[in-house]
């Protein structure tokens, strides 16, 4: 029998060198989950308290990423199932978004947010997952599948499922208010 | 497992929409300004450090400063070191860093900790002493409660216009952190002044740990007397550590929240070293 080997030390240290890299990331992932800033925040680092409590178990089966970005994904997904938020439908037309390059840029680029924010909200969460973790974090599928723990096939579908779905939403919003 | 042989292309770069590949790029680029991240890691290192405290053993595992961490795992010199010796021990060393992380855990040692703590700030001329326009009404309730050992662990006196909070990130404990909080701060937890006089103490030495305690205090004391002192420290910090696009948003916001501070002149005065 093989002993067992030592688990790294838990440092605090460690665990905010890790923030330091991945924290944008992982906050931006939790974003697009459906979290508001301010839950964000508060989530982003719940994350990594998990990790600091959960380092010395890491495996190393799955990158530091992909257990991050699962640990993300469970948190928001708890974090929405028990505060059952609710975003307003919008009630206007989905407007041009021009490419500006003066201050009106960030604005723009909030609008565009707001708009991919309501088409994700028209997804279960299991797409959603998946075309966050595909399309904005640009995990490879295999991570994808990896992080939600299914079958690479299933990731795939929903992944396909959820690009319809969000492109349908903004074909429809340029039309003008969604149903 | 099957291979990631054919992966499709992103939407981003491929969609016929244009609206749906600049919305992607929008969320691509949504990441916390550099400002947030600080803060965000900030209060990180604080709930690691009341964390840490927690699992190794209620601030027993420690064997002073330099070594505290061992308890918590927190010994290696970062940030979070820092500040679980500092939620433990005694800042300012006279008392003995080594019995510091001892001292948490019992009333009457911290009481005895705490007292040393001021009393050897005042000798020492700390901030508030170099500064006595800005010390604080608190500040007299707690040598007076330092003179008298006896006397119940000072409480943080109420304003009777209590100082806005800042309208900075977070508000905090969550659901993780809050059980060894809790266990904090049923311990006779030290006051306003003696956390911010730490915190001060370590202005020099180690600014990051500065900041870490001011995040602490704004946990600890989210109301409290101290509020506008905080913020100063922790601007001073952010500049010692040059980070000065962050010292200058966080004065900003001091600004804001406070525009008749008597502090704007030292911040001011900060910025323009």
């Amino acid at each position: 029998m093989t002993p067992p080997t030592k688990p790294p030390p838990t440092a605090a240290a460690d665990v905010e060198r890790l923030f330091r890299e991945h924290g944008p990331f992982v906050w931006r992932s939790l974003r697009r989950l459906g979290l508001n800033e301010s839950d964000a925040d508060d989530l982003c680092q719940e994350v990594f308290v998990i990790v600091f409590r959960k380092l010395q178990d890491f495996e190393q089966k799955s990158s530091m990423r992909t257990w991050l970005y699962g640990i993300a994904v469970r948190v928001a997904l708890a974090h929405r199932r028990r505060a059952r938020t609710q975003r307003e439908l919008p009630t206007a037309t989905l407007p041009e978004m021009v490419a500006t390059d003066g201050p009106d840029d960030r604005l723009a680029e909030r609008e565009a947010r707001k708009w991919l924010d309501l088409a994700l909200d028209t997804l279960d969460e299991k797409k959603r997952a998946v075309f966050v973790l595909y399309e904005i974090e640009q995990l490879s599928m295999n991570e994808v599948a990896q992080v939600l723990e299914c079958p690479l096939q299933t990731a795939y579908s929903r992944l396909h499922a959820a690009r319809e779905q969000v492109e349908s939403f903004f074909r429809q919003a340029r039309k003008g208010p969604v149903a | 497992m099957n291979p990631d042989r054919d992966p499709p292309p992103r939407l981003e770069d491929c969609s016929e929409l244009d609206v749906v590949r600049r919305a992607i790029g929008a969320a691509r680029s949504d990441v916390p300004a550099q400002e947030r991240i600080g803060l965000l890691e900030a209060g990180l290192a604080a709930k690691l450090a009341a964390l840490g405290g927690a699992i190794g053993g209620g601030f027993d595992g420690g064997g002073g400063d330099g070594g505290a961490g061992a308890g918590g795992g927190l010994g290696d010199g970062g940030a979070g070191a820092g500040v679980g010796s500092g939620l433990g021990t005694a800042g300012a060393g006279a008392a003995g860093a080594g019995v510091a992380g001892k001292a948490i855990a019992t009333s009457f040692a911290a009481k005895i900790v705490g007292s040393a703590v001021l009393a050897t700030g005042v000798a020492t001329g700390g901030w508030f002493a170099t500064h006595p326009a800005d010390a604080p009404r608190s500040h007299v309730a707690v040598v007076a409660a330092s003179a008298a050992p006896a006397a119940p662990p000072p409480r943080p006196v109420p304003s009777a216009e209590p100082a806005p909070e800042m309208p900075a990130l977070p508000k905090a404990p969550d659901k993780v952190a809050s059980a060894p909080k809790s266990r904090v701060r049923e311990a006779p937890v030290e006051s306003e002044v003696e956390l911010l006089r730490r915190a001060q103490d370590q202005l020099s030495a180690d600014p990051k740990r500065t900041l870490a305690l001011c995040e602490v205090h704004r946990e600890q004391y989210p109301n409290g007397d101290l509020a506008q002192e905080r913020e100063v420290l922790a601007i001073d910090a952010l500049l010692r550590l040059h980070r000065r696009g962050d010292a200058e948003a966080r004065a900003e916001r001091f600004d804001k929240a406070y525009p008749t501070s008597a502090h704007r002149r030292r911040i001011d005065t900060l910025l323009t070293q």
